[in-house]
């Protein structure tokens, strides 16, 4: 094979590509719609992953978390014991303080997860729903968010649990546009708050898709909220976040934590621990194996576009090798063998669909663009993917194209030059 | 093992070819025996279906005989397979078809190259070669026309060019003349006859007796045999 007769290959095919645009088009849709799939696809995730790292190591590299329990379960609530999180006992917030004793750690503190409850705000008229997060006043230090208004509360206000409240700008917004929101009152449920500042979430994918949030003090979510609920309250929805201290190690501070947590749960030496200790590298795990789900999703939804892509390929390459029938005739009677006949249909296949891949790539590039431009979803695209799409709509195009090819290559020479 | 004489670019003994037609088995040459030399210039002619398009393409090496043998150049081809049979027609053979047999959609200068693309030379000299045997039939001018933006006559030309450029051993012209008038007829055949006169070995199918007449040769097959091979004088009207 010589790179003229490559060459000549690539020819022929853009040749036959732009004498029959219609057929050639319909033939590389499916090609094209693969690529784009995994070109879109992959920008998404890539993206989603981008931000997910963000948001992760914007509360801090030495940053870690106590949990009741971490980890996906399904339960079916049918059973007598009830999910792990359910068995294990509550972290209770004065872990905390027992906690920031320790050497390694420099600042740990408790904060509990409102989302569970069903958070109606309401101001002026307006109406809007939140997700309420309750936290000391420290909690600023391991935020990536800023205060665009007002302040964030105190540790005077807190310790009393005083109902104050930060809210962010879109429930800001939602309540009291076009009025400023700091030092209005509002109410979630039926209970009285003061705004006391704003707050502005990183720019993140999940705070964009999220509902509004809002921060109240602990000890006033404590006071409350969740008053409502017989079978959750407040302090199961405890956790408690720990800083190490920048000296030392993860390892080490994670050891020494969970020494403590055993010890102030009274468990024996061999008995499991009751609660999960959580880093940012075993988030990213979870999403990870949540990643390879849609990267798995994302594969078999391109398989099936380069396959139908593949079959529209042969019947192509068929009608090709069919109408030029003469041409290969010819080609034989000057000396090419099977196999340059073979490569030079080969190629023409590939080049059919690695340009359907270029179409794709095009427009998933397009809709990756429009994505990051137009909504608060990320897209990124890797450069593996531009690699992986282009090898797969080329194999697709060996893959499918050696049928014809074999079929052409095998034609008798005194036949073809006799065809019509 | 028989060996052909030194000077014999063809030799065959008893070719036979048969095709399964459905249930009939057609024979269409019925043991040949021919031995053509160097720079002979023969015409092959008979009626139809008396077997010259089977034996051109035997000779031609498009094609192996159900038995017998052939020699081309002293090599004996009746037993290569496929690959080698392509190597040969590349290397000893020059076609030039009654259609002409350009490829429609590339340039007289590609059309040239093709043989010596499958030969394996490098760009520039394929350019040089092409070049030179556009230039020898006439058609320097006309290197970059598609065929259908050249005369039949011209398109004929740029088919010798493309069976001389790889100086065969073999010419093989299957009715050149028959898709063109008679004074483009007359040109190509003069063609021939000067590449007869400069030393090519030239085998002619025609069913046309003033075509027949240019030969040196004449060979009259009937019913997949011989059935005369007789001199003849160039130029002389072939009764």
């Amino acid at each position: 094979m010589t790179g003229r007769a490559l060459q000549e290959g690539v020819t022929i095919a853009l040749q036959a590509l732009r004498q029959s645009k219609l057929r050639t088009g319909l033939t590389i849709l499916g090609v094209g719609i693969g690529v784009l799939v995994v070109v879109a696809m992959a920008s998404v995730i890539q993206g989603v992953n981008r931000s997910f790292s963000v948001l992760v190591e914007a509360s801090g590299a030495n940053t870690f978390y106590v949990t009741r329990y971490y980890g996906v379960e399904m339960s079916t609530g049918l059973d007598e014991e009830g999910p792990t999180w359910r068995r294990r006992p509550p972290i209770p917030a004065r872990f905390a303080r027992s906690l920031e004793a320790l050497s390694t750690v420099a600042n740990s503190y408790a904060s509990a997860d409102l989302g569970w409850m069903d958070a109606t705000l309401s101001a002026e008229g307006n109406e809007t729903d939140a997700s309420i997060l309750a936290v000391p006043s420290d909690y600023m230090q391991t935020d990536a968010g800023d205060i665009v208004a007002g302040r964030f509360y105190t540790k005077v206000e807190e310790e009393a649990g005083r109902p104050v409240a930060v809210i962010d700008s879109s429930a800001a917004r939602d309540l009291f546009a076009p009025l400023d929101a700091v030092g209005r009152p509002f109410r979630i449920g039926d209970q009285s708050f003061t705004v006391v500042g704003v707050y502005k979430h990183p720019p993140n994918l999940f705070a964009a898709l999220g509902d509004s949030r809002v921060f109240v003090p602990f000890n006033t979510g404590k006071k409350y909220l969740m008053k409502d609920y017989r079978w959750i309250s407040f302090a199961d929805l405890v956790w408690i976040t720990v800083v190490a201290k920048p000296v030392v190690s993860m390892a080490e501070s994670i050891d020494q934590v969970t020494g403590r947590l055993r010890g102030l749960r009274g468990l024996n030496p061999g008995e499991e621990d009751n609660f999960d200790i959580v880093t940012q590298e075993s988030m990213l795990e979870i999403w990870n194996q949540l990643t390879a789900v849609l990267f798995t999703v994302m594969f078999a939804l391109s398989s099936v576009g380069l396959m139908v892509g593949g079959i529209g390929v042969i019947a192509v390459m068929v009608v090709s090798v069919t109408e030029r029938t003469r041409e290969i005739g010819i080609r034989k009677a000057l000396g090419a063998t099977r196999r340059d006949v073979l490569w030079q249909f080969l190629v023409e296949a590939v080049t059919l669909t690695t340009v359907g891949g270029a179409f794709g790539l095009a427009a998933g590039g397009l809709i990756a663009w429009v994505l990051n431009s137009f909504t608060p979803v990320p897209a990124v695209i890797p450069l593996w993917s531009i690699l992986l799409a282009v090898a797969a709509a080329a194999f697709t195009g060996i893959v499918f194209g050696l049928f014809p090819a074999v079929r052409a290559s095998r034609l008798d020479p005194v036949a073809a030059l006799r065809y019509e | 093992m028989m060996m052909p004489p030194d000077n014999a670019v063809i030799l065959t003994r008893d070719l036979t070819k048969e095709y399964e037609l459905g249930a009939e088995t057609v024979r269409a040459l019925r043991g040949v025996d021919m031995q053509i030399n160097k720079n002979e210039f023969v015409a092959i002619m008979g009626p139809s279906g008396s077997g010259k398009s089977t034996l051109l393409n035997l000779i031609g090496c498009l094609d192996t005989p159900t038995a017998g043998q052939y020699w081309l150049g002293g090599e004996e081809v009746s037993q290569l397979d496929d690959n080698e049979l392509a190597r040969i027609r590349n290397r000893q053979i020059g076609f030039v078809f009654q259609t002409f047999n350009l490829l429609p959609r590339t340039t007289a200068l590609h059309n040239v190259e093709l043989p010596l693309i499958y030969a394996g030379l490098p760009a520039k000299q394929r350019h040089e070669q092409a070049k030179a045997a556009l230039d020898a039939v006439g058609l320097g001018d006309r290197m970059t026309h598609h065929p259908n933006e050249l005369s039949g006559g011209e398109r004929q030309r740029v088919a010798m060019a493309r069976a001389l450029v790889n100086e065969p051993s073999l010419l093989l012209a299957d009715e050149p003349t028959g898709n063109l008038d008679s004074s483009t007829s007359r040109e190509i055949m003069e063609i021939l006859v000067r590449l007869h006169d400069r030393g090519e070995t030239i085998l002619l199918v025609t069913h046309e007796r003033d075509i027949a007449a240019y030969s040196d040769r004449l060979i009259t097959l009937m019913d997949g045999r011989i059935e005369r091979d007789e001199r003849h004088k160039i130029g002389e009207p072939v009764a």
